[in-house]
């Protein structure tokens, strides 16, 4: 969709999303820290940093992994996906901000080396209530950083998109890691209920939700019946007007358009970062990702001029009101006379 | 939202409802940033009133006792007086500003030096500031000596922890948020201290040595900030007890929560 790499490419709606995310977080950090300087007046700046950074962290984190699968359920959510990178760049600065503090505090001005210390002043790794869990925070951090600096699309067309989505989807590392640092440091010592059972329900809902959205998933990916090469997807009236229909071929996910008395199929994948294209919609004449709203000419699978994407286009037919697909995708980007109906 | 309303980030404007939908949405996480920020920051365990000074640089004199670890005994008469453990600056003991002032033994002479104090729980502890050249002025020989008190043997349980940051430069400052932290600082040189945590609430703080009464820092790190019981001899010097023992032998780890956390 971009011509040329620009930081950021603003517009009005990417600045609102940003000064909600700023206000959010700082309404976290002041009210935190008001809070602790009330109710614990001799902790010292070092400590309310740490704490204020980490927890704001695990809490930004939970949001972001909620985001996907709640824009599955319920396309609504959709709002909140189209910005997340800036989210995620975010949490990790409130991450990092928690981490450099605490290698400074406990790590610093001492005989040694920070990340030496970091790595050897606790080596009880075999043990389970021991274990050095600074060390699991630090593996969490720097999955969170090369998340954030490859967030640009320019690392996401260098990389290509399933090299950065794989890499992306070690945000799931990052939860565990970061849930198992906490568990083993702070509970350990601290062993607040509050802090546990938010956690916990936060663990729980977010588990909830992945796989409330796989099973909606799995459905859709149920593979549906060849005759001779053609599977039947659904019937005209099952598909709203501009919107698709998805069916699984071969385990490859393929969406039916239909537009202006016109039914025309393309891959379902978007090639900016995997978005589905069945979710979204024509508007203005191409089908839109729901995701980043990248646009493709739904006969021809094209990105239109001057952007240059092309998905695979698929053949249909029609028995009555039946469609079918044929199993073999076209080149990307070939041509397929729309068919018409009624 | 209708049905087939559909979100594009980059268009300039949005139908109402879908702004409605967003405003909701930023009402919610609003809620939620309030409700966590106050339940996570009221869950915080106290933090002690110990106390370190930053920023504030004074001087004392008094005689320093270089073993078995440096303090500075403050006379304030014949009977009655104060000893101050000192401390380099970061986490390093009073052993390096001081070797770097001379080569000679400084021990038992009469000393004035600038620092930052650090007390908390009836103890004080003396960081030597940074700048030794213009910090410490070594004056005549005192003449001072203390008294080691033989109490006996006995074993004893609690957690080994860094005194430079449990009396004041953090909190917490023992445990296991701050067990490499207690490492860092016991490694390099700032003597290792057993704390005690009594039924009734006190705490005993224990300056650990070997049997030769020869400084154990190194000895002692893989059990920092873990519950350990100790067997060995107690004595006491001037303000603070003395535990003598021998590491290696008589220090294990106790597999159950420490009573400091």
């Amino acid at each position: 969709m971009s011509l040329s790499y620009k930081m950021i490419l603003w517009n009005k709606q990417k600045k609102v999303y940003d000064i909600i995310l700023f206000v959010l977080m700082m309404l976290y950090i002041v009210l935190f820290s008001s809070v602790t300087f009330v109710i614990n007046p001799n902790t010292t700046i070092e400590t309310l940093i740490i704490r204020a950074f980490g927890t704001l962290a695990i809490l930004m984190l939970h949001i972001i992994l909620a985001i996907g699968p709640l824009s599955r359920l319920n396309s609504k959510f959709l709002v909140l996906l189209y910005n997340r990178r800036h989210l995620g760049v975010s949490m990790f600065l409130a991450a990092f901000i928690h981490g450099a503090f605490s290698l400074i505090q406990f790590h610093s001005l001492g005989n040694t080396n920070v990340f030496y210390s970091l790595f050897t002043s606790n080596l009880d790794y075999f043990s389970l209530i021991d274990f050095p869990f600074q060390v699991l925070g630090f593996f969490a951090l720097m999955i969170l950083l090369v998340m954030a600096v490859t967030s640009h699309d320019f690392w996401l067309h260098n990389l290509s998109p399933k090299m950065w989505k794989t890499l992306h989807m070690m945000v799931y590392l990052a939860y565990a890691l970061v849930m198992l640092h906490v568990f083993l440091g702070a509970f350990q010592q601290e062993s607040s209920p509050f802090i546990q059972e938010v956690l916990l329900v936060g663990f729980i809902f977010i588990s909830a939700l992945h796989i409330a959205a796989a099973i909606k998933e799995k459905k859709r990916d149920i593979n549906s019946l060849s005759n001779d090469g053609w599977h039947y997807a659904c019937n005209v009236d099952q598909i709203p007007e501009k919107r698709a229909f998805v069916i699984s071929i071969k385990d490859e996910r393929v969406a039916i358009f239909k537009y202006d008395g016109k039914l025309s199929t393309i891959s379902n994948v978007c090639k900016h970062q995997n978005g589905p294209l069945g979710e979204g919609k024509i508007v203005d004449g191409c089908v839109t990702c729901p995701w980043h709203g990248y646009q493709y000419l739904p006969a021809e699978g094209k990105a239109p001029a001057p952007f240059t994407e092309t998905l695979p286009t698929y053949n249909l037919k029609l028995e009555g009101v039946k469609i079918f697909v044929h199993e073999h995708p076209n080149a990307e980007g070939e041509y397929v006379e729309p068919l018409k109906w009624g | 939202m209708k049905k087939d309303e559909f979100y594009i980030g980059y268009r300039k404007s949005n139908s109402k409802s879908i702004n409605q939908f967003i405003k909701r949405v930023t009402l919610l996480l609003g809620v939620i940033v309030i409700f966590i920020a106050f339940l996570w920051a009221f869950s915080q365990p106290k933090a002690p009133e110990s106390k370190f000074e930053l920023g504030s640089v004074i001087e004392l004199q008094g005689t320093l006792m270089m073993a078995p670890y440096p303090m500075l005994r403050i006379n304030h008469n014949e009977q009655v007086g104060k000893d101050i453990l000192l401390l380099g600056f970061g986490k390093f003991g009073a052993n390096k500003p001081l070797g770097q002032l001379s080569e000679q033994s400084l021990d038992g002479k009469q000393l004035k030096i600038k620092g930052t104090l650090i007390y908390y729980d009836g103890k004080t502890l003396f960081q030597i500031d940074p700048d030794i050249a213009n910090s410490i002025k070594v004056l005549q020989h005192k003449g001072y000596k203390r008294i080691s008190e033989d109490m006996g043997s006995i074993t004893l349980e609690g957690e080994i922890i860094d005194p430079k940051c449990y009396f004041g430069v953090m909190k917490p400052g023992h445990g296991k948020i701050h067990r490499s932290c207690g490492v860092r600082c016991i490694a390099g040189g700032i003597p290792p201290v057993l704390l005690v945590s009594n039924s009734d609430g006190t705490q005993d703080y224990m300056l650990i040595v070997d049997e030769n009464n020869e400084p154990v820092n190194q000895q002692v790190l893989e059990f920092v900030g873990k519950p350990v019981q100790i067997k060995g001899s107690l004595a006491q010097l001037g303000d603070w007890l003395i535990l003598k023992t021998t590491p290696e032998k008589n220090i294990e780890t106790l597999n159950k929560k420490s009573k400091v956390y």
